[in-house]
């Protein structure tokens, strides 16, 4: 159907409504013999009502835009993140290599020992052996280096009286990208964090129970948290799922600012149900996709 | 620590508060994207979905229809989850069930508000390629001003206005016809 003036025009009559009941009756027969002119006066009618400045279409402005603007919250997480698993590479590469030309006894030591051995590799510099290392604790550490602070011990690593690790069970196996996060969290120049009272190991009394999982913490820092979000992650130790950032729960937390001072405080309690296993708690700050603090506790069944 | 209530999020949509839906945005749509991601969708189809949600919720307002028995956001995740099952079912050819919930019975206009939402955007994209004073004649003319009302501002005779109102539109008119999505909106 050609869309000519004189139709344009009747078209719009029929739109405001500025026809006499003759003329509406007849209009309307038209457009149920005629597709295309039915077509026409649905896409006439269609403009009209969306590309007028109504309360709908303004939201649907800002939706749009909004829309526009928000970014994948999980590919940009998972590749902001993945280095903390390029970090691994050259820890796996010195381990591996220590591994190798180490005294024999410690070619037995297992995945878990050389990973936590070859958290020394930055430090290697300074101690002509791998050592097993000390992880700074939060309120000692001044440096503006958002690298992981790792304080090596005097403990060579091959010391003969090492203890042995006790067996590991499967649910059990650490997860090595979420054990070299533990201590060496990666902080803001301006922001540091106490975590006062983490989740402790819990022994079950059945499989099923809920766990009483506690987190509190003090963050003190010149900005204005109040306008960002604090995410406590929990993962269990699938590596997979925290390579892909998958945590099985989440908890918003709650920032309380102490009025007095640049101090924040987190204290979150929630009941989770949780197998025995070996969990790993990730303490983020949302917007900046951030890890400040990991920690780690185990659930264990009741004998 | 000042919380916002559910009241504020309803007022903040009813209202087109950007602070608020910039707010509603950080909040909900992670929970959201990550639900459609797992359910065979997109991050865009994650955002269109959400943008339907508010939408829902902004309509139910304004009909006075909406008693949250629970938190906003969870409500706003439960339609927009319907929502996206909604579309699924469409899109795979399978049958996706839903609660005999009143509240959610709007699911039911789906098809008919994503439709809109399409055409709205492709609309405003054709609109926004005509001219500046094209653009403006038809702001005004589909708010309602007279073509009497247009002369005056433009600075046109009356008939002038008119025969402008006529061209624009027809110009609007074609280049939507001619996109490729029109013709797949069409029902």
């Amino acid at each position: 159907m050609a869309s000519n003036e004189k139709i344009y025009n009747t078209i719009q009559r029929y739109l405001n409504e500025e026809m006499d009941p003759e003329e509406l009756k007849k209009f309307q027969d038209a457009m149920a013999a005629d597709p295309a002119l039915a077509e026409e006066v649905q896409l006439q009618q269609d403009m009209q009502e969306l590309l007028e400045d109504s309360p709908e279409n303004q939201l649907r402005h800002n939706l749009q835009k909004l829309s526009d603007e928000a970014k994948d919250p999980f590919s940009s997480v998972k590749s902001s993140k993945l280095w903390y698993l390029l970090w691994l590479i050259p820890v796996l590469l010195i381990a591996l290599g220590w591994v190798i030309f180490s005294e024999p006894k410690n070619k037995d030591a297992n995945a878990q020992e050389a990973i936590e051995q070859s958290i020394d590799a930055p430090m290697e510099e300074s101690n002509q052996a791998p050592s097993e290392t000390e992880i700074l604790p939060e309120e000692d550490t001044q440096t503006n280096d958002p690298v992981p602070a790792i304080k090596p011990t005097t403990i060579p690593p091959s010391t003969p009286d090492k203890k042995e690790s006790p067996p590991i069970a499967g649910n059990f196996e650490p997860t090595p990208a979420l054990e070299f996060l533990i201590g060496n969290n990666v902080r803001a120049n301006d922001l540091s964090i106490k975590v006062v009272q983490q989740q402790e190991d819990v022994e079950l009394a059945s499989q099923s129970e809920l766990v009483d999982f506690q987190f509190m913490a003090q963050i003190t820092t010149s900005q204005n948290l109040l306008k960002k979000t604090f995410k406590l992650h929990l993962f269990d130790n699938n590596p997979e799922a925290f390579g892909n950032f998958e945590p099985i729960h989440s908890i918003d937390l709650e920032l309380v600012k102490d009025p007095d001072q640049s101090t924040y405080i987190i204290n979150t309690q929630k009941k989770i149900p949780l197998k025995p296993g070996l969990y790993y708690q990730v303490l983020e700050e949302y917007e900046e996709e951030r890890i400040h603090w990991a920690g780690k506790f185990m659930i264990t069944k009741d004998k | 620590m000042s919380k916002i209530t559910n009241e504020d999020f309803l007022r903040g949509i009813a209202e087109n508060d950007y602070t608020v839906l910039e707010l509603i945005y950080k909040k909900s749509l992670p929970e959201v994207t990550k639900y459609v991601k797992k359910n065979s969708g997109t991050f865009e189809d994650a955002k269109d979905v959400f943008q339907e949600g508010i939408l829902v919720v902004y309509n139910k307002v304004k009909e006075d229809k909406l008693r949250l028995t629970t938190s906003f956001h969870y409500y706003l995740y439960s339609v927009c989850k319907k929502i996206w099952l909604k579309k699924l079912k469409k899109r795979k050819g399978k049958e996706v069930s839903f609660e005999s919930d009143e509240e959610y019975s709007y699911i039911e206009t789906f098809d008919e508000d994503f439709i809109k939402t399409r055409k709205w955007i492709l609309f405003n994209k054709k609109f926004n390629s005509l001219s500046e004073e094209c653009r403006k004649v038809l702001k005004m003319m589909f708010n309602g001003r007279s073509s009497k009302e247009i002369a005056r501002e433009m600075g046109y005779t009356e008939e002038y206005a008119k025969r402008k109102k006529y061209k624009c539109k027809l110009a609007l008119t074609t280049l939507i016809k001619k996109s490729s999505e029109y013709n797949n909106l069409k029902k």
